[in-house]
């Protein structure tokens, strides 16, 4: 049983993040501004995620994130209507390792806890798993190139055998961007036709399935007018 | 500060006073210095009577006493100092068988005398007749009153100046002889059998060349050894008072800085005038004294001389002053019968107007130009070199104005473009056109202006909208959440889910149309940041139209790519290029006519690439294509579907922002979109 911590000034939306979070097993502590969330913090050792709304009164979500992060290393995941490119990156760099926007979509917002969570606990079995051999991995995204099967946040992904290959071509070089061209010539080992787009109909695709918003893609990025690439994370 | 001024206009008046004091000194021990005196004597501290200086002298006044007696008695009417003197004025006594002349009117120098003629027993003195001079004995007593005497009794010389002794000196014609000074007549033949009893008055009463002597051998025994400081520090004195007097000039306790009067204003020319004017005055004083004779006289000349120069040096004092205060004010040259006369003039050709004034200038060059022929007629060489000259000032004159006249047209044509920082400077246009000149930089302010402030309600504008947005979202969470669960949640009956399908729809599209609301506004303001890398066109439309493979064939619409043979590179913002293209392939999808063709054409020309997307609609497109670029408006009547209708219009601002142009052509039911960028 793992504890949450939803922190909104918005009541009917921590009850409704409450209803979702419960349906998959998650016990919930609420708090309405930054400085009832510190307070359940520092009265419960046992929180293991945090979602943290940014526009509160008292304290605000940023600033908590702040106090929070100076002794604590739970996951925080920002939930705010601010969609801009700098309230992100504020967020993110004063302690968020999500951000998720308002409106959410809430099956985006569980895969993200879930995400989340799992990275948070299970943390120690990874690293045994990087020794090994024929695995290539980026984040919680792993490819084992013996059993053939994908997995992202623990969860094993179906892929086709081209797009299987395309992901453990690009997951290989992890970071490095790759043109349509270079990846049909690097997959097929052939020469690419002028006008192809199915490369990027493939890329599509595998977005689809190992993201949990191939809008805002966390592992398959596409650098437009450029290539693909596999996002390096830990 | 009052008492600073003050003291400043004090200590200029003591140093006017000062001045010429220091002056008089100065050109004293000056000509002291320059003076011909044997510097021995003054070495050996002799006293004035043992010097040769008094020796030649008393030498010289004894010859022409003897001189004026060989004259006066031969009854003759003689001219001294330009006074007449008859032998009648004498007065005549006897004592005994000797007559004797009293020339009391002879008093003119610091000798008293008496010549006896031992032939013709006759005695002369210039002693005034009285009691105590009634006889020769008396006479001679008088005269031996004094220290100093040289006589001359049966040829022997009795004297107290040594260097006027038997030794140095002989009586002859009627005349003495000294070695150093020529002194006698020689030429006269007649030799009288005189007895001469001289003597120098112990008390100078008369300023005669011994007077004189005198004070200048006395003042340089004592300043002798310190005139080498003497003059220099007094020079240095001199000019050390013409910054107290400067510095004092114009100050009073009334005003601060400069005061001026009536005299400081006129011309400066009437009033040098005016200084002269009064100078002569003065000069006048000076001349109307002629003779000097008596010590009486001379107190009176001096005293008229004196006033003459006070009044000299007043009328300097008044033409200085107002000098130095015009300077100091900077009104000096604005004084001069020069500057008036340039001001009227200019004023007189201010006022013209330009037409006028080309006239003018032309009648001016045409008699230059005649008069410089004319010269060249009479001398070739100056007239071809006055020719030269005046055509090129009038080169240089015209230059001015072309050049001007470039630089307003550059302006203007830097406006016209949209270019409103421009600033030109008075002094970089002539005069005539500074009008123009100033005219264009306010103009061109207010344009620029105008711009800012249409930028900034357009940021405030943006600024409102996303706040606005932000409070929108709150309750929009809530909604879209709660109408999620309430579909999870077990209805009574279909209309339940129908109805719970529509409010999930509906919120979606509030979600969206919220987004693109914020999103357009800013891509209008231009409150984006851009983050240009180079891009490969190819790439970029094979990358999108993979993205949108699967929503086409949903549609039953079939892509047709058409590419040139080589890659096109362009510089834009990665993200903002896919957002562009997305809402083009977006709006296909949504409104182009199912089981049709979808056109993609990339052409490059004139280093530009243009990329040109063409459909057939679905629906009758009976609007223009400027009016479908407006916000919030669609092609179709109907807003069933979803979109906020801002997808256009939001296209446009990002490609314009990139620097790109956004076009749209409407044929019938054919769409046309043509987005053009500069290719790298």
């Amino acid at each position: 049983m793992y504890n949450i911590l939803v922190c909104d000034d918005d009541k009917e939306i921590v009850k409704a993040i409450e209803i979702y979070l419960s349906k998959e097993g998650y016990n919930i502590l609420k708090a309405y501004n930054g400085m009832e969330a510190l307070e359940i913090l520092k009265n419960n050792d046992n929180i293991h995620l945090i979602i943290l709304d940014i526009m509160m009164p008292k304290l605000d979500g940023i600033e908590t994130a702040n106090i929070i992060r100076k002794d604590k290393s739970i996951p925080i995941i920002m939930l705010s209507a601010k969609s801009e490119d700098y309230d992100k990156i504020a967020g993110l760099n004063n302690g968020a390792d999500d951000y998720v926007t308002k409106p959410f979509n809430p099956l985006e917002l569980i895969a993200r806890v879930n995400s989340q969570i799992r990275r948070y606990t299970t943390l120690g079995s990874m690293v045994k798993k990087d020794e090994e051999d024929n695995i290539y991995k980026s984040g919680d995204l792993i490819i084992n190139d013996s059993t053939k099967v994908v997995e992202v946040d623990g969860k094993e992904v179906k892929l086709t055998p081209t797009e299987y290959n395309i992901l453990k071509f690009l997951t290989k070089n992890k970071g490095v961007v790759y043109s349509i061209e270079q990846i049909y010539e690097n997959v097929w080992e052939e020469e690419s036709y002028s006008a192809e787009n199915i490369i990027a109909v493939h890329i599509r695709h595998i977005r689809e399935k190992i993201e949990i918003n191939p809008r805002e893609p966390r592992y398959l990025k596409v650098i437009w007018g450029i290539g693909y690439k596999i996002e390096k994370l830990d | 500060m009052n008492k600073k001024v003050c003291l400043s206009r004090v200590l200029k008046n003591i140093s006017y006073i000062l001045f010429p004091i220091i002056l008089t000194i100065l050109v004293f021990l000056v000509f002291c210095a320059s003076y011909p005196i044997e510097r021995d004597a003054i070495k050996e501290r002799l006293n004035y009577y043992q010097t040769n200086l008094f020796a030649e002298n008393y030498a010289m006044e004894i010859f022409s006493t003897i001189e004026t007696v060989n004259i006066l008695r031969d009854d003759v009417t003689i001219s001294v100092d330009g006074y007449y003197y008859r032998d009648t004025e004498s007065i005549k006594e006897s004592d005994g068988d000797i007559t004797i002349n009293y020339y009391s009117h002879l008093r003119g120098t610091n000798l008293v005398w008496l010549i006896i003629d031992n032939d013709t027993k006759e005695a002369f003195t210039n002693l005034t007749y009285s009691i105590d001079t009634s006889n020769l004995d008396n006479i001679k007593n008088k005269i031996h009153e004094n220290e100093v005497y040289w006589e001359y009794e049966n040829e022997i010389i009795k004297t107290t100046v040594d260097k006027l002794n038997n030794d140095n000196i002989q009586y002859i014609n009627s005349g003495i002889k000294q070695q150093s000074v020529e002194v006698a007549d020689v030429n006269k033949k007649e030799d009288y059998n005189y007895t001469i009893y001289t003597a120098v008055l112990d008390d100078l009463e008369y300023f005669d060349n011994i007077y004189s002597d005198r004070l200048i051998y006395n003042t340089l025994k004592v300043v002798n050894r310190d005139l080498v400081f003497l003059i220099p520090i007094l020079v240095l004195m001199l000019i050390g008072l013409i910054p107290v007097i400067i510095i004092g000039i114009g100050r009073n306790n009334k005003t601060e800085g400069t005061a001026l009067n009536w005299y400081d204003k006129i011309l400066i020319e009437l009033a040098a005038l005016i200084a002269i004017f009064i100078g002569c005055i003065g000069t006048v004083f000076i001349v109307s004294v002629n003779s000097v004779s008596t010590l009486v006289s001379f107190i009176m000349a001096m005293s008229v001389i004196a006033v003459g120069l006070i009044i000299i040096y007043l009328s300097c004092i008044m033409l200085f002053e107002t000098i130095v205060k015009r300077i100091k004010t900077h009104t000096f040259v604005k004084t001069t019968i020069a500057y008036w006369l340039y001001i009227k003039i200019k004023e007189f050709i201010g006022d013209m107007k330009i037409t006028k004034k080309l006239v003018l200038y032309f009648i001016l060059f045409i008699i230059a130009n005649l008069i410089s022929f004319a010269i060249m007629w009479s001398d070739g060489f100056s007239g071809l070199v006055l020719t030269i000259i005046l055509y090129a000032i009038t080169y240089a004159y015209m230059a001015k104005r072309v050049k001007s006249y470039a630089k307003i047209n550059n302006a203007i044509d830097n406006l016209y473009k949209g270019n409103t920082d421009i600033q030109l400077k008075k002094e970089d246009v002539c005069k005539e056109m500074q009008n123009i000149a100033e005219k264009i930089n306010d103009i061109a302010g207010g344009l620029s202006n105008a711009i800012e402030e249409k930028l900034k309600s357009e940021r405030l504008k943006t600024e409102l909208i996303t706040n606005v947005s932000h409070d929108i979202k709150t309750p929009l969470t809530s909604i879209i959440n709660y109408v999620d669960l309430l579909k999870k949640e077990k209805t009574d009956g279909e209309k339940a889910e129908e109805y719970l399908n529509i409010l999930d729809n509906k919120s979606q599209r509030l979600k969206k149309l919220t987004e693109d609301l914020v999103e357009a506004s800013k891509a209008s303001a231009g409150a984006i940041k851009l983050n240009m890398e180079k891009l490969n066109v190819r790439e970029l439309i094979k990358q999108v139209s993979g993205e949108f493979e699967d929503k086409f064939k949903a549609h039953q619409l079939e892509e047709i790519i058409s590419f040139p043979e080589n890659d096109i590179y362009i510089m834009a913002d990665s993200r903002y290029m896919y957002r562009i293209l997305e809402n083009m392939y977006s709006n296909i999808s949504k409104y182009a006519m199912e089981g049709t063709r979808v056109y993609t054409d990339i052409t490059e020309k004139d280093n530009n690439v243009y990329i040109q997307i063409k459909n057939v609609s679905k629906q009758k497109l009976n609007i223009s294509a400027d009016e479908l670029m407006q916000r919030f408006v669609r092609g179709e009547a109907s807003r069933n579907t979803e979109g906020s209708g801002l997808g256009l219009s939001i296209a446009r601002s990002l490609t314009e922002l990139q620097q790109g142009t956004f076009n749209i052509y409407l044929d019938g039911d054919l769409f046309k979109v043509t987005i053009q960028f500069a290719t790298i």
